[in-house]
Protein backbone atom coordinates (compact mmCIF):
# COMPACT_ATOMS: atom_id res chain seq x y z
CA UNK A 1 0.00 0.00 0.00
CA UNK A 2 2.82 2.70 0.98
CA UNK A 3 4.92 1.62 -2.27
CA UNK A 4 1.39 2.97 -4.34
CA UNK A 5 1.40 6.12 -2.36
CA UNK A 6 5.19 6.71 -3.19
CA UNK A 7 4.79 5.69 -6.65
CA UNK A 8 1.62 7.99 -7.09
CA UNK A 9 3.90 10.66 -5.28
CA UNK A 10 6.82 10.56 -7.46
CA UNK A 11 4.17 10.59 -10.30
CA UNK A 12 1.88 14.01 -8.88
CA UNK A 13 4.61 16.55 -10.50
CA UNK A 14 4.89 14.98 -14.08
CA UNK A 15 1.15 15.04 -14.44
CA UNK A 16 0.81 18.69 -13.03
CA UNK A 17 4.04 19.25 -16.12
CA UNK A 18 2.08 17.64 -18.78
CA UNK A 19 0.52 19.78 -21.10
CA UNK A 20 -3.44 20.13 -22.22
CA UNK A 21 -4.58 18.15 -25.25
CA UNK A 22 -6.40 19.29 -28.35
CA UNK A 23 -7.70 16.17 -30.29
CA UNK A 24 -8.39 17.31 -34.10
CA UNK A 25 -10.44 14.56 -36.19
CA UNK A 26 -9.92 15.54 -39.87
CA UNK A 27 -9.06 13.66 -43.01
CA UNK A 28 -5.82 12.14 -44.40
CA UNK A 29 -4.31 14.99 -46.80
CA UNK A 30 -4.62 17.92 -44.43
CA UNK A 31 -2.05 16.20 -41.81
CA UNK A 32 0.14 14.72 -44.53
CA UNK A 33 3.61 15.59 -44.81
CA UNK A 34 2.86 17.70 -47.52
CA UNK A 35 -0.68 19.28 -45.95
CA UNK A 36 -0.87 22.05 -43.59
CA UNK A 37 -1.61 20.38 -40.79
CA UNK A 38 1.92 19.98 -39.48
CA UNK A 39 2.72 23.94 -40.00
CA UNK A 40 -0.69 24.69 -38.53
CA UNK A 41 0.39 22.53 -35.55
CA UNK A 42 3.79 24.20 -35.01
CA UNK A 43 1.97 27.93 -34.79
CA UNK A 44 -1.13 27.09 -32.42
CA UNK A 45 1.03 24.95 -30.28
CA UNK A 46 3.75 28.39 -29.79
CA UNK A 47 0.70 30.21 -28.64
CA UNK A 48 -1.55 27.40 -26.58
CA UNK A 49 1.29 25.54 -24.80
CA UNK A 50 -0.83 22.49 -25.35
CA UNK A 51 -0.12 19.27 -27.45
CA UNK A 52 -2.21 19.13 -30.64
CA UNK A 53 -2.95 16.02 -31.25
CA UNK A 54 -4.43 14.83 -35.02
CA UNK A 55 -6.10 11.70 -36.05
CA UNK A 56 -7.55 11.11 -39.51
CA UNK A 57 -9.70 9.24 -41.27
CA UNK A 58 -9.14 7.92 -45.24
CA UNK A 59 -11.59 10.87 -46.65
CA UNK A 60 -13.67 13.60 -45.57
CA UNK A 61 -16.39 11.66 -46.87
CA UNK A 62 -15.89 9.34 -43.55
CA UNK A 63 -15.53 11.99 -40.95
CA UNK A 64 -19.33 12.37 -40.57
CA UNK A 65 -20.09 8.86 -40.22
CA UNK A 66 -17.19 8.01 -37.70
CA UNK A 67 -18.40 10.37 -35.82
CA UNK A 68 -21.67 9.35 -35.94
CA UNK A 69 -21.34 5.42 -35.47
CA UNK A 70 -19.09 6.18 -32.70
CA UNK A 71 -21.33 9.28 -31.03
CA UNK A 72 -17.85 10.47 -30.45
CA UNK A 73 -16.76 7.75 -27.94
CA UNK A 74 -13.27 8.35 -29.26
CA UNK A 75 -12.91 11.67 -27.43
CA UNK A 76 -12.95 14.17 -30.45
CA UNK A 77 -12.97 17.84 -29.90
CA UNK A 78 -12.90 19.27 -32.71
CA UNK A 79 -13.92 17.86 -36.47
CA UNK A 80 -11.97 19.64 -39.11
CA UNK A 81 -13.08 19.10 -43.26
CA UNK A 82 -16.68 18.79 -42.80
CA UNK A 83 -17.93 20.31 -46.60
CA UNK A 84 -20.64 22.51 -46.18
CA UNK A 85 -23.71 20.32 -48.25
CA UNK A 86 -23.11 18.02 -44.89
CA UNK A 87 -23.68 20.88 -42.42
CA UNK A 88 -27.44 20.23 -42.19
CA UNK A 89 -27.14 16.54 -41.66
CA UNK A 90 -24.38 17.17 -39.07
CA UNK A 91 -26.51 19.46 -36.85
CA UNK A 92 -29.19 17.03 -37.52
CA UNK A 93 -26.88 14.51 -35.55
CA UNK A 94 -26.36 15.97 -32.32
CA UNK A 95 -23.13 15.76 -32.28
CA UNK A 96 -21.66 19.44 -32.46
CA UNK A 97 -22.21 22.74 -29.98
CA UNK A 98 -22.66 26.03 -30.93
CA UNK A 99 -19.46 28.25 -30.88
CA UNK A 100 -18.79 32.34 -30.52
CA UNK A 101 -16.20 32.76 -32.80
CA UNK A 102 -17.04 36.28 -34.87
CA UNK A 103 -17.13 35.09 -38.34
CA UNK A 104 -17.40 39.11 -40.27
CA UNK A 105 -15.05 40.39 -42.54
CA UNK A 106 -14.08 36.82 -44.32
CA UNK A 107 -13.72 36.50 -47.79
CA UNK A 108 -16.93 34.56 -47.69
CA UNK A 109 -20.48 34.98 -46.70
CA UNK A 110 -20.63 32.84 -43.54
CA UNK A 111 -22.96 32.77 -40.65
CA UNK A 112 -23.64 29.63 -38.86
CA UNK A 113 -23.30 29.10 -35.06
CA UNK A 114 -21.72 25.74 -35.26
CA UNK A 115 -19.68 25.24 -37.91
CA UNK A 116 -16.72 28.04 -38.86
CA UNK A 117 -14.84 27.99 -42.20
CA UNK A 118 -11.58 27.43 -42.71
CA UNK A 119 -11.07 27.12 -46.51
CA UNK A 120 -13.17 27.27 -49.95
CA UNK A 121 -12.82 26.56 -53.67
CA UNK A 122 -14.79 25.94 -56.78
CA UNK A 123 -15.20 22.63 -58.43
CA UNK A 124 -13.61 22.33 -61.93
CA UNK A 125 -12.92 19.82 -64.55
CA UNK A 126 -8.86 19.64 -64.94
CA UNK A 127 -7.65 18.93 -68.28
CA UNK A 128 -3.93 18.22 -69.96
CA UNK A 129 -3.66 21.03 -72.89
CA UNK A 130 -1.14 18.70 -74.01
CA UNK A 131 -3.28 16.14 -75.07
CA UNK A 132 -6.80 18.45 -75.50
CA UNK A 133 -6.52 21.37 -77.54
CA UNK A 134 -10.17 22.34 -77.45
CA UNK A 135 -11.32 21.84 -74.06
CA UNK A 136 -15.57 22.52 -73.77
CA UNK A 137 -16.53 25.84 -72.22
CA UNK A 138 -19.79 24.52 -70.84
CA UNK A 139 -21.85 21.85 -69.45
CA UNK A 140 -23.65 22.25 -73.03
CA UNK A 141 -20.55 21.52 -74.71
CA UNK A 142 -19.14 18.84 -72.66
CA UNK A 143 -22.20 16.56 -73.43
CA UNK A 144 -22.42 17.06 -77.18
CA UNK A 145 -18.90 15.95 -77.40
CA UNK A 146 -18.98 12.36 -76.96
CA UNK A 147 -15.16 11.66 -78.04
CA UNK A 148 -14.31 13.41 -73.96
CA UNK A 149 -13.71 11.17 -71.25
CA UNK A 150 -14.37 11.87 -67.98
CA UNK A 151 -13.54 11.03 -64.39
CA UNK A 152 -15.76 11.88 -61.68
CA UNK A 153 -16.53 10.80 -57.98
CA UNK A 154 -18.80 9.18 -56.45
CA UNK A 155 -21.22 11.62 -54.61
CA UNK A 156 -22.47 9.23 -51.98
CA UNK A 157 -18.44 9.08 -50.66
CA UNK A 158 -16.85 12.12 -52.00
CA UNK A 159 -17.27 15.67 -51.60
CA UNK A 160 -16.22 16.43 -54.62
CA UNK A 161 -18.44 14.08 -56.31
CA UNK A 162 -21.58 15.66 -54.32
CA UNK A 163 -20.51 18.91 -55.28
CA UNK A 164 -20.65 17.71 -58.73
CA UNK A 165 -24.01 16.47 -58.13
CA UNK A 166 -24.67 20.08 -56.75
CA UNK A 167 -23.05 21.91 -59.14
CA UNK A 168 -25.29 20.34 -61.93
CA UNK A 169 -28.65 20.56 -59.99
CA UNK A 170 -27.77 24.46 -59.54
CA UNK A 171 -27.96 24.83 -63.52
CA UNK A 172 -30.01 22.30 -64.80
CA UNK A 173 -32.54 21.67 -61.56
CA UNK A 174 -35.43 19.46 -62.58
CA UNK A 175 -33.38 18.70 -65.58
CA UNK A 176 -30.71 17.47 -63.93
CA UNK A 177 -31.26 13.69 -64.35
CA UNK A 178 -31.37 14.10 -68.34
CA UNK A 179 -28.02 15.61 -67.90
CA UNK A 180 -26.77 12.77 -65.67
CA UNK A 181 -27.90 10.43 -68.89
CA UNK A 182 -26.29 12.77 -71.21
CA UNK A 183 -23.03 12.59 -69.96
CA UNK A 184 -23.34 8.85 -69.05
CA UNK A 185 -21.47 7.08 -71.79
CA UNK A 186 -18.59 9.81 -71.39
CA UNK A 187 -17.73 8.95 -67.42
CA UNK A 188 -15.00 6.16 -67.86
CA UNK A 189 -14.13 5.88 -64.22
CA UNK A 190 -16.66 6.69 -60.82
CA UNK A 191 -13.34 7.02 -58.34
CA UNK A 192 -14.61 6.09 -54.68
CA UNK A 193 -12.08 9.21 -53.43
CA UNK A 194 -10.78 12.26 -55.21
CA UNK A 195 -7.22 11.25 -54.83
CA UNK A 196 -8.02 7.56 -56.59
CA UNK A 197 -9.45 9.64 -59.71
CA UNK A 198 -6.94 12.44 -59.54
CA UNK A 199 -4.42 9.66 -59.49
CA UNK A 200 -6.01 7.63 -62.95
CA UNK A 201 -6.53 10.84 -64.28
CA UNK A 202 -2.62 11.62 -64.02
CA UNK A 203 -1.96 8.32 -65.38
CA UNK A 204 -3.61 9.58 -68.44
CA UNK A 205 -7.19 7.22 -68.02
CA UNK A 206 -9.31 10.38 -68.97
CA UNK A 207 -9.56 13.89 -70.51
CA UNK A 208 -11.07 15.68 -67.62
CA UNK A 209 -10.95 15.02 -63.88
CA UNK A 210 -13.71 16.60 -61.55
CA UNK A 211 -11.11 18.66 -59.22
CA UNK A 212 -10.37 22.16 -58.13
CA UNK A 213 -9.91 25.26 -59.85
CA UNK A 214 -6.84 25.50 -57.69
CA UNK A 215 -5.23 22.31 -58.80
CA UNK A 216 -3.36 23.54 -61.44
CA UNK A 217 -1.60 25.96 -59.09
CA UNK A 218 -0.31 22.61 -57.46
CA UNK A 219 1.04 21.33 -60.51
CA UNK A 220 2.49 24.90 -61.59
CA UNK A 221 4.04 26.29 -57.85
CA UNK A 222 5.49 22.80 -56.69
CA UNK A 223 6.31 21.13 -60.33
CA UNK A 224 6.28 23.91 -62.53
CA UNK A 225 4.01 22.77 -64.74
CA UNK A 226 1.72 23.96 -66.82
CA UNK A 227 0.16 21.67 -68.98
CA UNK A 228 -2.57 21.02 -66.56
CA UNK A 229 -5.97 23.47 -66.73
CA UNK A 230 -8.74 24.09 -65.34
CA UNK A 231 -12.08 24.34 -67.58
CA UNK A 232 -13.87 27.95 -67.68
CA UNK A 233 -17.35 26.78 -67.77
CA UNK A 234 -19.76 30.17 -68.94
CA UNK A 235 -22.43 28.84 -66.89
CA UNK A 236 -20.53 29.29 -63.18
CA UNK A 237 -18.59 27.44 -60.82
CA UNK A 238 -20.30 25.64 -57.65
CA UNK A 239 -18.31 26.38 -54.92
CA UNK A 240 -17.16 24.60 -51.50
CA UNK A 241 -16.52 25.67 -48.18
CA UNK A 242 -14.99 23.49 -45.72
CA UNK A 243 -15.74 23.71 -42.05
CA UNK A 244 -14.85 22.54 -38.59
CA UNK A 245 -16.55 22.42 -35.39
CA UNK A 246 -16.45 21.60 -31.68
CA UNK A 247 -17.93 18.31 -30.49
CA UNK A 248 -20.61 18.02 -27.89
CA UNK A 249 -18.19 15.89 -25.72
CA UNK A 250 -15.39 17.57 -26.90
CA UNK A 251 -13.03 17.24 -23.50
CA UNK A 252 -11.52 20.43 -23.75
CA UNK A 253 -14.02 22.99 -24.63
CA UNK A 254 -12.11 26.48 -23.99
CA UNK A 255 -9.05 24.80 -25.80
CA UNK A 256 -11.33 24.17 -28.53
CA UNK A 257 -12.53 27.25 -29.03
CA UNK A 258 -9.28 29.11 -29.14
CA UNK A 259 -8.30 27.11 -32.08
CA UNK A 260 -11.37 27.77 -34.03
CA UNK A 261 -10.59 31.80 -33.17
CA UNK A 262 -7.09 30.87 -34.19
CA UNK A 263 -8.23 29.28 -37.28
CA UNK A 264 -9.22 32.70 -38.64
CA UNK A 265 -6.20 34.17 -38.14
CA UNK A 266 -2.65 34.50 -40.47
CA UNK A 267 -1.27 31.55 -38.78
CA UNK A 268 -3.41 29.12 -39.93
CA UNK A 269 -4.67 30.38 -42.82
CA UNK A 270 -1.56 31.34 -44.58
CA UNK A 271 -0.94 27.66 -45.11
CA UNK A 272 -3.98 27.15 -46.79
CA UNK A 273 -3.08 28.13 -50.38
CA UNK A 274 -0.35 26.17 -50.66
CA UNK A 275 -1.08 23.54 -47.90
CA UNK A 276 -4.36 22.09 -48.46
CA UNK A 277 -4.48 24.17 -52.08
CA UNK A 278 -8.13 25.36 -51.47
CA UNK A 279 -8.56 29.55 -51.32
CA UNK A 280 -8.37 30.85 -47.67
CA UNK A 281 -11.41 32.34 -45.77
CA UNK A 282 -9.22 35.45 -45.39
CA UNK A 283 -8.21 38.52 -47.85
CA UNK A 284 -4.56 36.98 -49.01
CA UNK A 285 -4.77 38.04 -52.03
CA UNK A 286 -1.33 40.33 -51.59
CA UNK A 287 0.53 37.53 -49.49
CA UNK A 288 -0.52 34.57 -51.23
CA UNK A 289 0.06 36.55 -55.09
CA UNK A 290 1.60 33.64 -57.08
CA UNK A 291 -0.71 31.12 -55.50
CA UNK A 292 -3.90 33.37 -56.89
CA UNK A 293 -2.56 34.31 -60.24
CA UNK A 294 -1.76 30.19 -60.65
CA UNK A 295 -5.11 29.93 -59.27
CA UNK A 296 -7.74 32.84 -60.47
CA UNK A 297 -11.12 32.58 -58.94
CA UNK A 298 -13.89 31.56 -61.43
CA UNK A 299 -16.93 32.70 -62.70
CA UNK A 300 -18.83 31.44 -59.22
CA UNK A 301 -22.56 30.15 -58.78
CA UNK A 302 -24.89 31.39 -55.85
CA UNK A 303 -23.41 29.72 -52.91
CA UNK A 304 -26.44 26.98 -51.66
CA UNK A 305 -26.60 25.54 -47.92
CA UNK A 306 -28.19 22.46 -48.59
CA UNK A 307 -30.98 20.60 -46.11
CA UNK A 308 -30.01 17.02 -46.06
CA UNK A 309 -33.57 16.29 -48.03
CA UNK A 310 -32.09 18.57 -51.13
CA UNK A 311 -28.48 16.99 -50.77
CA UNK A 312 -30.41 13.13 -51.65
CA UNK A 313 -32.15 14.31 -54.14
CA UNK A 314 -29.27 15.28 -55.93
CA UNK A 315 -28.01 11.92 -55.20
CA UNK A 316 -31.15 10.44 -56.24
CA UNK A 317 -30.92 12.42 -59.53
CA UNK A 318 -27.39 10.75 -60.17
CA UNK A 319 -28.64 7.53 -58.85
CA UNK A 320 -31.74 7.37 -61.46
CA UNK A 321 -29.66 8.03 -64.36
CA UNK A 322 -26.98 5.28 -63.48
CA UNK A 323 -30.34 3.00 -63.28
CA UNK A 324 -31.63 4.03 -66.32
CA UNK B 1 -18.75 -45.14 -17.97
CA UNK B 2 -17.26 -45.88 -21.27
CA UNK B 3 -20.71 -45.10 -22.94
CA UNK B 4 -20.67 -41.87 -21.08
CA UNK B 5 -17.38 -40.29 -22.28
CA UNK B 6 -18.42 -41.89 -25.49
CA UNK B 7 -21.70 -39.56 -26.10
CA UNK B 8 -19.57 -36.72 -24.25
CA UNK B 9 -17.22 -37.11 -27.27
CA UNK B 10 -19.69 -37.31 -29.61
CA UNK B 11 -21.50 -33.86 -28.52
CA UNK B 12 -18.04 -32.09 -28.32
CA UNK B 13 -17.70 -33.04 -32.05
CA UNK B 14 -20.74 -31.76 -32.52
CA UNK B 15 -20.20 -28.12 -30.76
CA UNK B 16 -18.59 -26.65 -34.08
CA UNK B 17 -22.00 -27.34 -35.79
CA UNK B 18 -23.95 -25.75 -32.94
CA UNK B 19 -22.10 -22.86 -32.17
CA UNK B 20 -22.45 -22.40 -36.26
CA UNK B 21 -26.14 -22.98 -35.84
CA UNK B 22 -26.33 -20.41 -32.58
CA UNK B 23 -24.68 -17.70 -34.50
CA UNK B 24 -26.40 -18.46 -37.83
CA UNK B 25 -30.06 -18.34 -36.03
CA UNK B 26 -28.63 -15.21 -33.68
CA UNK B 27 -28.14 -13.27 -36.92
CA UNK B 28 -31.53 -14.14 -38.73
CA UNK B 29 -33.39 -13.05 -35.02
CA UNK B 30 -31.51 -9.95 -34.96
CA UNK B 31 -32.33 -8.82 -38.65
CA UNK B 32 -36.00 -9.05 -37.47
CA UNK B 33 -35.14 -5.66 -35.46
CA UNK B 34 -33.33 -4.08 -38.78
CA UNK B 35 -36.35 -2.66 -39.88
CA UNK B 36 -38.45 -2.08 -36.64
CA UNK B 37 -38.66 1.60 -37.44
CA UNK B 38 -41.05 2.41 -40.23
CA UNK B 39 -39.06 5.32 -41.32
CA UNK B 40 -36.55 3.14 -42.39
CA UNK B 41 -38.48 1.71 -45.29
CA UNK B 42 -38.90 5.33 -47.16
CA UNK B 43 -34.89 5.16 -46.97
CA UNK B 44 -34.36 1.35 -47.84
CA UNK B 45 -33.41 2.11 -52.11
CA UNK B 46 -34.61 -1.42 -53.45
CA UNK B 47 -33.31 -1.11 -56.79
CA UNK B 48 -29.93 -0.56 -55.06
CA UNK B 49 -30.21 -3.61 -53.06
CA UNK B 50 -31.40 -6.20 -55.59
CA UNK B 51 -28.66 -4.47 -57.79
CA UNK B 52 -26.02 -5.26 -55.67
CA UNK B 53 -26.97 -8.53 -54.90
CA UNK B 54 -27.78 -9.17 -58.64
CA UNK B 55 -24.15 -8.05 -59.50
CA UNK B 56 -22.26 -9.72 -56.65
CA UNK B 57 -24.06 -12.99 -58.15
CA UNK B 58 -23.33 -12.61 -61.85
CA UNK B 59 -19.74 -11.36 -61.51
CA UNK B 60 -19.44 -14.75 -59.02
CA UNK B 61 -20.92 -17.09 -61.23
CA UNK B 62 -19.06 -15.52 -64.29
CA UNK B 63 -15.64 -15.69 -62.87
CA UNK B 64 -16.10 -19.32 -61.55
CA UNK B 65 -17.67 -20.09 -64.95
CA UNK B 66 -15.21 -19.22 -67.02
CA UNK B 67 -11.81 -19.97 -64.11
CA UNK B 68 -13.72 -23.72 -64.47
CA UNK B 69 -12.90 -24.18 -68.38
CA UNK B 70 -10.06 -22.09 -68.93
CA UNK B 71 -8.19 -24.26 -65.78
CA UNK B 72 -9.47 -27.08 -67.61
CA UNK B 73 -7.53 -26.07 -70.12
CA UNK B 74 -4.87 -25.06 -68.84
CA UNK B 75 -4.24 -28.53 -66.59
CA UNK B 76 -4.08 -30.54 -70.00
CA UNK B 77 -1.68 -28.35 -70.86
CA UNK B 78 0.40 -28.98 -68.34
CA UNK B 79 -0.46 -32.80 -68.40
CA UNK B 80 0.65 -33.05 -71.38
CA UNK B 81 3.71 -31.14 -71.04
CA UNK B 82 5.51 -33.89 -69.12
CA UNK B 83 7.06 -31.49 -66.54
CA UNK B 84 7.57 -32.26 -62.67
CA UNK B 85 4.22 -32.01 -60.82
CA UNK B 86 5.99 -30.58 -58.04
CA UNK B 87 7.20 -27.73 -60.23
CA UNK B 88 3.81 -27.30 -62.02
CA UNK B 89 1.73 -27.61 -58.77
CA UNK B 90 4.12 -24.73 -56.84
CA UNK B 91 3.87 -22.69 -59.68
CA UNK B 92 0.05 -22.80 -59.48
CA UNK B 93 0.25 -22.75 -55.61
CA UNK B 94 2.14 -19.60 -56.41
CA UNK B 95 -0.61 -17.94 -58.63
CA UNK B 96 -3.11 -18.76 -56.02
CA UNK B 97 -1.62 -17.15 -53.33
CA UNK B 98 -0.13 -14.05 -54.73
CA UNK B 99 -1.59 -10.53 -52.53
CA UNK B 100 -4.93 -9.51 -54.44
CA UNK B 101 -3.45 -6.05 -54.48
CA UNK B 102 -0.01 -6.71 -56.16
CA UNK B 103 -2.34 -8.76 -58.71
CA UNK B 104 -4.72 -5.93 -59.15
CA UNK B 105 -2.48 -3.31 -59.17
CA UNK B 106 -0.51 -5.56 -62.06
CA UNK B 107 -3.21 -5.51 -63.98
CA UNK B 108 -3.84 -1.81 -64.19
CA UNK B 109 -0.16 -1.38 -64.89
CA UNK B 110 -0.48 -3.73 -67.85
CA UNK B 111 -3.76 -3.30 -68.96
CA UNK B 112 -4.96 0.29 -68.69
CA UNK B 113 -4.76 2.95 -71.50
CA UNK B 114 -1.84 3.91 -70.06
CA UNK B 115 -0.26 0.35 -69.42
CA UNK B 116 2.39 -1.83 -71.01
CA UNK B 117 -0.14 -3.35 -73.66
CA UNK B 118 -1.28 -0.05 -74.56
CA UNK B 119 1.46 1.28 -75.78
CA UNK B 120 2.57 -1.73 -77.48
CA UNK B 121 -0.31 -1.71 -79.55
CA UNK B 122 0.57 1.94 -80.06
CA UNK B 123 3.63 0.93 -81.41
CA UNK B 124 2.19 -1.55 -83.48
CA UNK B 125 0.00 0.64 -84.48
CA UNK B 126 -3.15 -1.29 -83.63
CA UNK B 127 -6.11 0.25 -81.75
CA UNK B 128 -6.62 -0.39 -77.80
CA UNK B 129 -9.58 -0.66 -76.46
CA UNK B 130 -9.19 -2.62 -72.78
CA UNK B 131 -11.18 -1.01 -70.09
CA UNK B 132 -9.62 -2.50 -66.98
CA UNK B 133 -11.64 -0.13 -64.72
CA UNK B 134 -15.26 -2.60 -65.66
CA UNK B 135 -16.59 -5.58 -65.40
CA UNK B 136 -14.01 -6.75 -67.81
CA UNK B 137 -11.52 -6.04 -65.24
CA UNK B 138 -12.77 -7.75 -62.36
CA UNK B 139 -13.32 -10.98 -64.35
CA UNK B 140 -10.11 -11.02 -65.56
CA UNK B 141 -8.53 -10.49 -61.90
CA UNK B 142 -11.23 -12.75 -60.12
CA UNK B 143 -10.65 -15.47 -62.69
CA UNK B 144 -6.71 -15.68 -62.43
CA UNK B 145 -7.26 -16.46 -58.97
CA UNK B 146 -9.86 -18.87 -59.69
CA UNK B 147 -7.96 -20.71 -62.45
CA UNK B 148 -4.55 -21.42 -60.94
CA UNK B 149 -7.04 -22.91 -58.51
CA UNK B 150 -8.76 -24.71 -60.49
CA UNK B 151 -5.97 -25.69 -62.81
CA UNK B 152 -4.70 -27.23 -59.45
CA UNK B 153 -7.04 -29.56 -58.88
CA UNK B 154 -7.62 -31.23 -62.93
CA UNK B 155 -4.01 -31.47 -62.72
CA UNK B 156 -4.00 -33.54 -59.66
CA UNK B 157 -6.77 -35.38 -60.56
CA UNK B 158 -4.74 -36.02 -64.29
CA UNK B 159 -1.35 -37.33 -62.59
CA UNK B 160 -3.38 -39.45 -60.33
CA UNK B 161 -4.87 -41.58 -63.08
CA UNK B 162 -3.59 -45.10 -63.08
CA UNK B 163 -0.70 -45.65 -66.01
CA UNK B 164 -2.09 -48.83 -66.64
CA UNK B 165 -6.01 -47.28 -67.18
CA UNK B 166 -4.86 -45.06 -69.53
CA UNK B 167 -2.77 -47.72 -70.99
CA UNK B 168 -5.52 -49.62 -71.70
CA UNK B 169 -7.61 -46.85 -72.94
CA UNK B 170 -4.64 -45.68 -75.44
CA UNK B 171 -4.56 -50.00 -76.72
CA UNK B 172 -8.51 -49.73 -77.48
CA UNK B 173 -7.16 -46.84 -79.65
CA UNK B 174 -9.62 -44.25 -77.59
CA UNK B 175 -8.02 -40.58 -77.96
CA UNK B 176 -7.47 -39.14 -74.47
CA UNK B 177 -9.77 -35.91 -74.59
CA UNK B 178 -12.66 -38.89 -75.96
CA UNK B 179 -11.02 -40.99 -73.09
CA UNK B 180 -11.95 -37.87 -70.72
CA UNK B 181 -15.40 -37.63 -71.79
CA UNK B 182 -16.41 -41.60 -71.98
CA UNK B 183 -14.57 -43.06 -69.15
CA UNK B 184 -12.76 -40.15 -67.19
CA UNK B 185 -15.16 -37.47 -66.22
CA UNK B 186 -16.60 -38.89 -62.90
CA UNK B 187 -13.19 -39.73 -62.01
CA UNK B 188 -11.94 -35.89 -62.71
CA UNK B 189 -14.30 -34.39 -61.47
CA UNK B 190 -15.16 -36.18 -58.41
CA UNK B 191 -15.10 -34.01 -55.46
CA UNK B 192 -14.90 -30.86 -57.67
CA UNK B 193 -17.97 -29.62 -56.03
CA UNK B 194 -15.97 -28.29 -53.12
CA UNK B 195 -13.50 -26.79 -55.21
CA UNK B 196 -16.59 -25.03 -57.04
CA UNK B 197 -17.93 -23.82 -53.39
CA UNK B 198 -14.56 -22.43 -52.56
CA UNK B 199 -13.92 -20.45 -55.98
CA UNK B 200 -17.86 -19.27 -55.37
CA UNK B 201 -17.10 -17.82 -52.21
CA UNK B 202 -13.90 -16.21 -53.12
CA UNK B 203 -15.41 -14.62 -55.83
CA UNK B 204 -18.48 -13.14 -54.07
CA UNK B 205 -16.39 -11.80 -51.17
CA UNK B 206 -14.81 -9.83 -53.87
CA UNK B 207 -13.61 -6.70 -51.67
CA UNK B 208 -10.15 -5.52 -52.83
CA UNK B 209 -10.41 -6.63 -56.63
CA UNK B 210 -14.52 -4.47 -56.78
CA UNK B 211 -12.68 -1.56 -54.57
CA UNK B 212 -9.40 -0.78 -56.90
CA UNK B 213 -11.30 -2.09 -60.64
CA UNK B 214 -15.44 -1.05 -60.16
CA UNK B 215 -15.09 2.04 -62.65
CA UNK B 216 -18.90 2.73 -61.67
CA UNK B 217 -21.04 2.20 -58.87
CA UNK B 218 -23.52 -0.37 -60.62
CA UNK B 219 -20.13 -2.33 -59.87
CA UNK B 220 -20.75 -3.10 -56.48
CA UNK B 221 -20.00 -6.30 -54.38
CA UNK B 222 -22.02 -6.98 -51.41
CA UNK B 223 -18.65 -6.97 -49.53
CA UNK B 224 -18.01 -3.67 -50.89
CA UNK B 225 -21.72 -2.08 -50.17
CA UNK B 226 -21.47 -3.14 -46.68
CA UNK B 227 -17.70 -1.18 -46.34
CA UNK B 228 -19.55 1.71 -47.99
CA UNK B 229 -22.29 1.80 -45.78
CA UNK B 230 -20.81 1.78 -42.55
CA UNK B 231 -17.67 4.00 -43.60
CA UNK B 232 -19.76 6.68 -45.45
CA UNK B 233 -23.24 5.95 -44.34
CA UNK B 234 -22.61 5.05 -40.97
CA UNK B 235 -25.29 2.58 -41.99
CA UNK B 236 -25.44 -0.04 -39.84
CA UNK B 237 -28.65 -1.86 -40.83
CA UNK B 238 -27.83 -2.14 -44.21
CA UNK B 239 -24.88 -3.59 -43.56
CA UNK B 240 -26.28 -6.24 -41.35
CA UNK B 241 -29.07 -6.78 -43.85
CA UNK B 242 -26.74 -7.27 -46.76
CA UNK B 243 -24.13 -9.59 -44.61
CA UNK B 244 -27.47 -11.61 -43.66
CA UNK B 245 -28.22 -11.48 -47.83
CA UNK B 246 -25.20 -12.85 -48.64
CA UNK B 247 -24.89 -15.15 -45.72
CA UNK B 248 -28.15 -16.51 -46.48
CA UNK B 249 -27.75 -17.18 -50.13
CA UNK B 250 -24.39 -18.78 -49.29
CA UNK B 251 -25.63 -21.05 -47.48
CA UNK B 252 -28.28 -22.07 -49.73
CA UNK B 253 -25.76 -22.75 -52.63
CA UNK B 254 -24.08 -24.33 -50.52
CA UNK B 255 -26.17 -27.07 -48.73
CA UNK B 256 -27.62 -27.45 -52.37
CA UNK B 257 -24.02 -28.74 -53.86
CA UNK B 258 -22.34 -30.31 -51.04
CA UNK B 259 -24.77 -30.34 -48.11
CA UNK B 260 -25.69 -33.69 -48.98
CA UNK B 261 -22.01 -35.34 -48.98
CA UNK B 262 -20.84 -33.07 -46.27
CA UNK B 263 -23.40 -31.59 -43.44
CA UNK B 264 -25.87 -34.39 -43.13
CA UNK B 265 -23.17 -37.13 -43.91
CA UNK B 266 -21.52 -35.69 -40.55
CA UNK B 267 -25.14 -35.68 -38.83
CA UNK B 268 -25.95 -39.01 -40.10
CA UNK B 269 -23.14 -40.59 -39.15
CA UNK B 270 -23.43 -39.11 -35.68
CA UNK B 271 -26.53 -41.09 -35.46
CA UNK B 272 -25.23 -44.25 -36.65
CA UNK B 273 -22.56 -43.95 -33.94
CA UNK B 274 -25.09 -42.96 -31.31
Amino acid sequence: MNFKVLIITLLLPFSALAKEELKIFTYGSFNSDWGPGPNIEKEFESICNCDLIWNTADSSGALLSRVKLTNNKEGYDILLGLDDSLVDEAKKNDLFIKHSVQTDGLDIDWNDEYFTPFDYGYFSFIYDSDKLNQPPMSFKELAERNEISIIIMDPRYSTPGLGLAKWINQIYKDEASNFWNKIQDQIVITSKSWSDGYGLFLEGESDLVLSYTTSPAYHSLVEGSSQYKSLKFEEGHASQIEVMGILNNASNIDLAKSFLEFSLTDGFQQYIPQGNWMYPVLNLKESQKEFYDAAPLPFSLDQVFPSSEEKDSWIASWEKSIIE
Amino acid sequence: MNKFYFDWGVSFLRLPYLIYLAFIITLFISSLFIFSDIKDFKEFNLLSYLGTIKFTFFQAFLACFISSIVGFFFSLIFYFSNKDPRVISSFLNFCFILPVIFVSFGSIFFYSSNGILSIIFDWLPIDYDMKIFSLKGIIYVTSYFNIALNANFFYRKLINIPENYMKVLQSNGIPFLKSIRLQLKKFIFSGYSSVLILSFIFCIGNFTIVYLLSGSPNLTTIELAIYQFIVFDADLKMGILLGITQLAIILLISISIIGKTTIFNTFTTFKKII
